[in-house]
C-alpha cells in the first residue's frame, strides 16, 4: 500500500471513529426528522415497500419520497438491528466524501499531498458534520455519491469502462434525492462552459449526461407527479409553509455559507474561478467551475434546501482549492522563493483549515447537544402507553415526528410538509395555539383537529398552556402533557 | 417487398386493435359506464338528434355535426359509441402508414406510428367517442388522396372533415397549403400563405380582448396529461419532440413548413381543445424524429445507447399505458349513476343545479334539464352561467340564493362528493352548503354513497 493511500485510509478511519464515537454519546437523533426517516426504514424493514398511506402523520396523509437511502439503511438493520449500527452505517457513508474528494482533487492537481489537504479538508466541512453526525439525512449520499459521479465523468475522458461504476452510482444517487438535479445543472453547465471555451467533449461524457437527463426525469416525475398536481410549483420547495419559508432563508445568507467554510478558502475558490474564466483553459477546472456556480444558484434560488447548498458550495470550493494551491505551487517555484515552497504552501493549509477546524468542533458539540434527553423522550413513551390509541396530540412541528415514532399517535402537523395540502392553514393553526392566551380561541383549534391532548416542550409553551384553564396537566416533565377538560371546556359549552 | 410492407401494416393495425379494442373491453369489466362525462355530453347530441320532441324546454345552440347526425338516424347508440372510435383509430394508423410510408424510411415509419398510438391524445379520441377523431380521418384522407394526384376525391375528403368537425378548418387549409408546396416550386407563395394563416391564428388569441395568458401551473395542467389534463400530451412525447426540433434544425431548411405548422397548431390549440389531435400528430412527427436519431446515430458506448433507449421507450410505453389505465377507472361511478337513476323517475319539470361537468348525465341518464353543463361551457362566450353559478355556491346569502333559484326554475340541486371534496368546496359548511344543511327552503330527499340531492321547496308549496 502506498504511502498516500495509506494516510488517506487513516483520515477515513479516523474521521468514522471521531463520528461515531461522537454519535453514540446520544442514545437519540438530534433532528426529529431523522424520527420520520426511521419509520420508513422500519416499514420498509418489515414488509419490504416504503410507508405510503401514514395512519399517524398529520391524523393520516400520504408519503411521496425517493426510497434508496431508506432502503440501503433497512437493508444494514437487517444485518446488524439498533439504533447504533445505523448511526454507524450512516457515517460510514458520510465520511466517503473524504475518498471522493481525494480522488477528484488527484485528478484536478494531479499531487497526492494537494488531493490529501482536500480530502481532509473535506471531512471537517461544519454544516456537513451537523447534518450527518448524529442524523439520517439523505445528504450522506447525494454529496459523496455526486463527487464520486463528478470524479467517474470526468475519467471518462481517459476510459470508457467507469461507466460499469458511473451508471449504477448515478441510479443510486438519483434514487436517494432529488437534489441530484445539482449534478445534472452542474453536468449541463460544465457543457455550455467547454462550448462557449471552444473546448471539445468526448462524445461518451455527452452521451452519459443523457443518459443522466433521461433518468433523473424519468424518475422524478414517475415518483413526484402526483404531487406536482396536487401542489403545483410549491412542490419545489417541498410545500414548506410560506410562514417557514419567509424567516428560513433569512437565517442563512451566502455570508454565512462563507463563513461555514472560511473567507480564505472562498477567496482562494473566488480567485481560481477569476484564472480559469479569463486566463487559463481546463476542461475539469471548468466542471468545478460549474459545481461551485450551480450550487449558489439553486441555492440563491431556493431550489434546493440551505443546509445543502451551502454544502456543496463548501465542497466545490474545496475542489478549487485543490487547482488553486497546485497553480500557486507553480508560480512559486519559478521565483526566488522556491526553497520555501513548501513551508509557503503547508502555511496556506494551516490558515485555510484553521476557520473550519474549529467551526466543526462547535458544530459537533452542537449536534450532541441539542439531540432530545431520556427525560424528554420519556413524555412520549408515556403517551405511549398511557393515552388512547386514536389520540391526536397537538404539538410544534419540531416535534411532530417524535409523537409518530415513539408515542405511535397521530400529530397535527410535522416536518414532512410534501403532500399536506393544508399545511399553511395548520402550521398557522398550531402556531397559534402555542401563542394566544385566549382560551375559545385554542379550544377551536383543539376542536377543529379533534385533539383532546396537547405536549408543551419548552418554558414559553408550557407557560402558555398552563395559563388555560381548560388544560389539565397529565404529566410533567421536561415535555408536560395536558389533557382539555371536555367536560368544563368544549367549545359548544362555552 | 411488398408483402413486407403489407406484413407490417398488418403488424400495426393488429397492435392498434389491441390497444384501442383491448381498452374497451377492461373498462367494461371495471364499469358498464362510458368514461369521462364528456362522453355523455356527446351522447346528448346524438339524442338531440334522434328526438325531436325530446326535453323540448331546451332553448340553446346546439354544436352539431355530420357525425352526431349520422349516429341519431342509427340504433343502439351505447354499443356503437365503443365500437365506432376504435375503428377510426385503426383506419387513422393506416391513413397514417400510408402517408409517412411516402416520405419517411421504413424504421423511421414505425417508429413515428408507435409514438402516435402510445401518445395520450391519440389514445383519448380514439377510445372516446368524439367527432374529431373522424375529421382527422377525412384530413388525412385527403392528404393521402392529393398526395396520390387524386384531386376532386381529396377535396370531397376534406370538405367531409369540415363538415364533421366544423371547428378544425384550419387544418384543411394547412394541408392543402402543405400538399401544394409539393407540386410548386413557388416558395414565397407558400411562406407567405402559412404565415398568414399564423397572423390568423395569433389574431385568434390576440383578437379577444379579455384573454389573458395562464399561470405556469395551470398551462401545464391542462395541456400535460401526466399532470391532470384530459386529453393532454404525454410529457415524455413533449420533451423529445423538444429534442427533435433541436435536432431537426441543422436541416431547417427542410423542416421550416413543419415548425410554421407546429406553431399554428399550438396556438390554435391553446384556444380551442379540438385543435389538439392535429397539434399530437406534428409533435408526434418531431418525438419520431428525436427517437430516430437516438437509435440511428452513432454512440461511443453501446451500454449508453441501450440505457437511453430504454428509457425514452420506457417513458412513452408508460405515457400510453398509465393514460390507458387512467381512463378505464375514470368516473362517472356508481355512487353519481344511482342518484342520476332516482332523479330520472322524479316527476316534474324544472332544471337541476349541480357542477356543470354533470350535466351530460343529467341529460342522458336523469332525463331532467341541467342549469349548465359542459357544452355551455366550452361554447359560451361570456360563460355568465358559470359566473353566476360559481356565485352561488360560495354564497351564504339566503336571499340571493333563493331568489336565483327562483328564477331559474331550480328544483333539485345535486351535490356529488367530489363536488364537497375540492372540485366546488373543500369544507363542509362552505358556502351554500351551509344553507342547504340549515334552511327549511331545502329538504334533503336523496343521500346515498355520498350523493346527496336536494329538494328546493317554492313560497306556495311551504
Amino acid at each position: 500500500m502506498k504511502p498516500q493511500h495509506l494516510i488517506l485510509a487513516g483520515i477515513f478511519l479516523l474521521s468514522v471513529i471521531v463520528r461515531t464515537m461522537a454519535a453514540a454519546s446520544s442514545e437519540y437523533f438530534t433532528s426529529d426528522t431523522s424520527y420520520s426517516a426511521l419509520r420508513q426504514i422500519e416499514h420498509i424493514a418489515e414488509t419490504g415497500r416504503p410507508l405510503i398511506n401514514d395512519s399517524l402523520s398529520y391524523g393520516g396523509r400520504i408519503h411521496i419520497l425517493m426510497p434508496a437511502y431508506y432502503y440501503l439503511l433497512s437493508a444494514t438493520t437487517l444485518v446488524f438491528p439498533g439504533i447504533l449500527a445505523m448511526k454507524l452505517v450512516a457515517n460510514l457513508l458520510a465520511s466517503t466524501i473524504i475518498i471522493a474528494t481525494y480522488l477528484l482533487a488527484y485528478k484536478l492537481s494531479k499531487n497526492n499531498n494537494v488531493a490529501l489537504a482536500c480530502a481532509f479538508l473535506s471531512s471537517i466541512i461544519p454544516l456537513y458534520i451537523a447534518e450527518t453526525i448524529n442524523d439520517i439525512d439523505a445528504i450522506a449520499i447525494v454529496l459523496p455519491g455526486s463527487i464520486f459521479i463528478l470524479y467517474l465523468f470526468l475519467s471518462l475522458e481517459d476510459n470508457n469502462r467507469v461507466l460499469f461504476t458511473l451508471v449504477p452510482l448515478s441510479l443510486i444517487v438519483i434514487l436517494t434525492s432529488a437534489s441530484s438535479l445539482i449534478v445534472l445543472f452542474c453536468l449541463l453547465a460544465f457543457i455550455v462552459i467547454c462550448y462557449l471555451e471552444n473546448i471539445p467533449i468526448k462524445r461518451v461524457q455527452k452521451e452519459f449526461i443523457f443518459f443522466f437527463f433521461f433518468f433523473f426525469f424519468w424518475s422524478i416525475f414517475l415518483i413526484y407527479k402526483y404531487a406536482f398536481q396536487i401542489l403545483g410549483f410549491s412542490l419545489i420547495w417541498q410545500n414548506t409553509p410560506s410562514a417557514i419559508m419567509d424567516t428560513y432563508f433569512k437565517n442563512i445568507d451566502l455570508a454565512q455559507s462563507a463563513s461555514s467554510i472560511g473567507p480564505l478558502l472562498l477567496l482562494f475558490g473566488l480567485s481560481t474561478i477569476f484564472t480559469y474564466l479569463f486566463r487559463k483553459k481546463s476542461k475539469n477546472a471548468y466542471a468545478m467551475i460549474s459545481l461551485f456556480f450551480i450550487s449558489i444558484s439553486m441555492f440563491w434560488l431556493r431550489l434546493v434546501n440551505a443546509e445543502l447548498g451551502i454544502v456543496f458550495i463548501a465542497e466545490s470550493t474545496i475542489l478549487l482549492f485543490a487547482i488553486f494551491i497546485m497553480d500557486l505551487y507553480e508560480y512559486i517555484i519559478k521565483t526566488k522563493l522556491e526553497r520555501h515552497s513548501v513551508l509557503i504552501l503547508i502555511g496556506i493549509f494551516l490558515l485555510a483549515v484553521g476557520w473550519p477546524l474549529s467551526a466543526s468542533a462547535q458544530s459537533v458539540l452542537d449536534s450532541l447537544a441539542d439531540a432530545p434527553t431520556e427525560k424528554e423522550i420519556s413524555a412520549f413513551v408515556w403517551i405511549k402507553n398511557t393515552l388512547p390509541e386514536d389520540a391526536v396530540i397537538m404539538s410544534p412541528a419540531t416535534s411532530g415526528n417524535l409523537i409518530t415514532y415513539f408515542s405511535s399517535r397521530k400529530n397535527i402537523i410535522d416536518r414532512d410538509f410534501l403532500m399536506v395540502t393544508d399545511v399553511d392553514r395548520r402550521y398557522e393553526d398550531v402556531t397559534k395555539f402555542y401563542n394566544v392566551k385566549i382560551k375559545v380561541e385554542a379550544i377551536s383549534i383543539l376542536e377543529k383537529y379533534g385533539s383532546e391532548y396537547v405536549i408543551a416542550t419548552n418554558e414559553r409553551e408550557k407557560e402558555i398552556v398552563d395559563s388555560n384553564i381548560c388544560m389539565i396537566k397529565l404529566f410533567e416533565s421536561s415535555v408536560n402533557v395536558y389533557q382539555l377538560n371536555t367536560s368544563l371546556c368544549s367549545l359548544k359549552r362555552i | 417487398m411488398k408483402t413486407r410492407r403489407l406484413l407490417e401494416l398488418l403488424t400495426v393495425l393488429l397492435f392498434c386493435a389491441i390497444l384501442l379494442y383491448g381498452f374497451q373491453i377492461v373498462r367494461l369489466t371495471k364499469s358498464p359506464y362510458l368514461p369521462t362525462y364528456y362522453q355523455y355530453e356527446n351522447l346528448e347530441h346524438i339524442s338531440y338528434g334522434n328526438d325531436s320532441g325530446y326535453m323540448p324546454d331546451i332553448q340553446r345552440d346546439m354544436p352539431t355535426n355530420l357525425l352526431d347526425i349520422i349516429m341519431s338516424k342509427i340504433g343502439n347508440t351505447q354499443l356503437l359509441v365503443r365500437l365506432l372510435p376504435p375503428l377510426i383509430g385503426l383506419i387513422n394508423i393506416m391513413l397514417l402508414f400510408f402517408i409517412v410510408s411516402r416520405f419517411a424510411k421504413e424504421s423511421d415509419t414505425k417508429i413515428y406510428l408507435l409514438s402516435v398510438l402510445l401518445s395520450p391524445v391519440f389514445l383519448y379520441y380514439h377510445v372516446t367517442y368524439n367527432n374529431y377523431s373522424l375529421g382527422l380521418t377525412f384530413a388525412l384522407a385527403g392528404a393521402y388522396l392529393l398526395m396520390s394526384s387524386l384531386h376532386l376525391l381529396a377535396m370531397i375528403s376534406l370538405i367531409l372533415s369540415f363538415l364533421v368537425s366544423p371547428d378544425s378548418y384550419i387544418t384543411i387549409f394547412i394541408i392543402i397549403i402543405m400538399l401544394y408546396s409539393q407540386y410548386n416550386s413557388k416558395k414565397n407563395i407558400i411562406m407567405a400563405s402559412m404565415l398568414l394563416l399564423l397572423a390568423i391564428a395569433i389574431a385568434s388569441v390576440s383578437g379577444l380582448a379579455s384573454f389573458r395568458p395562464p399561470s405556469v401551473h395551470y398551462a401545464l395542467k391542462t395541456t400535460i396529461f401526466d399532470l391532470g389534463a384530459l386529453p393532454g400530451f404525454g410529457i415524455f412525447h413533449i420533451l423529445l419532440s423538444g429534442i427533435g426540433i433541436i435536432r431537426s434544425w441543422r436541416e431547417k431548411e427542410h423542416h421550416i413548413l413543419n415548425y410554421i405548422i407546429f406553431l399554428i397548431l399550438a396556438i390554435m390549440a391553446s384556444i380551442n381543445k379540438s385543435y389538439m389531435i392535429y397539434l399530437d400528430i406534428i409533435l408526434c412527427y418531431f418525438c419520431g424524429y428525436a427517437i430516430a436519431y437516438f437509435i440511428n446515430s452513432q454512440w461511443e458506448s453501446s451500454l449508453l445507447r441501450t440505457y437511453v433507449t430504454t428509457l425514452i421507450m420506457c417513458g412513452i410505453l408508460f405515457s400510453g399505458a398509465s393514460f390507458l389505465t387512467y381512463l378505464s377507472r375514470s368516473d362517472p361511478n356508481d355512487k353519481e349513476m344511482t342518484g342520476l337513476r332516482w332523479l330520472s323517475m322524479q316527476e316534474g319539470g324544472g332544471n337541476i343545479l349541480t357542477h356543470y361537468t354533470y350535466g351530460g348525465l343529467i341529460r342522458v341518464i336523469a332525463k331532467k334539464t341541467p342549469y349548465i353543463d359542459t357544452n355551455y361551457v366550452d361554447s359560451s362566450r361570456d360563460k355568465l352561467k358559470l359566473y353566476e353559478t360559481n356565485r352561488i355556491f360560495g354564497s351564504r346569502d339566503m336571499k340571493e340564493v333563493i331568489s336565483f333559484l327562483e328564477k331559474n326554475n331550480i328544483r333539485y340541486i345535486m351535490i356529488t362528493e367530489e363536488m364537497k371534496h375540492g372540485l366546488v368546496w373543500t369544507k363542509d359548511e362552505d358556502g351554500m352548503l351551509l344553507l342547504l344543511q340549515n334552511t327549511i327552503r331545502f329538504a334533503k330527499v336523496y343521500d346515498y354513497l355520498g350523493t346527496e340531492i336536494y329538494l328546493f321547496i317554492p313560497i306556495a308549496t311551504r
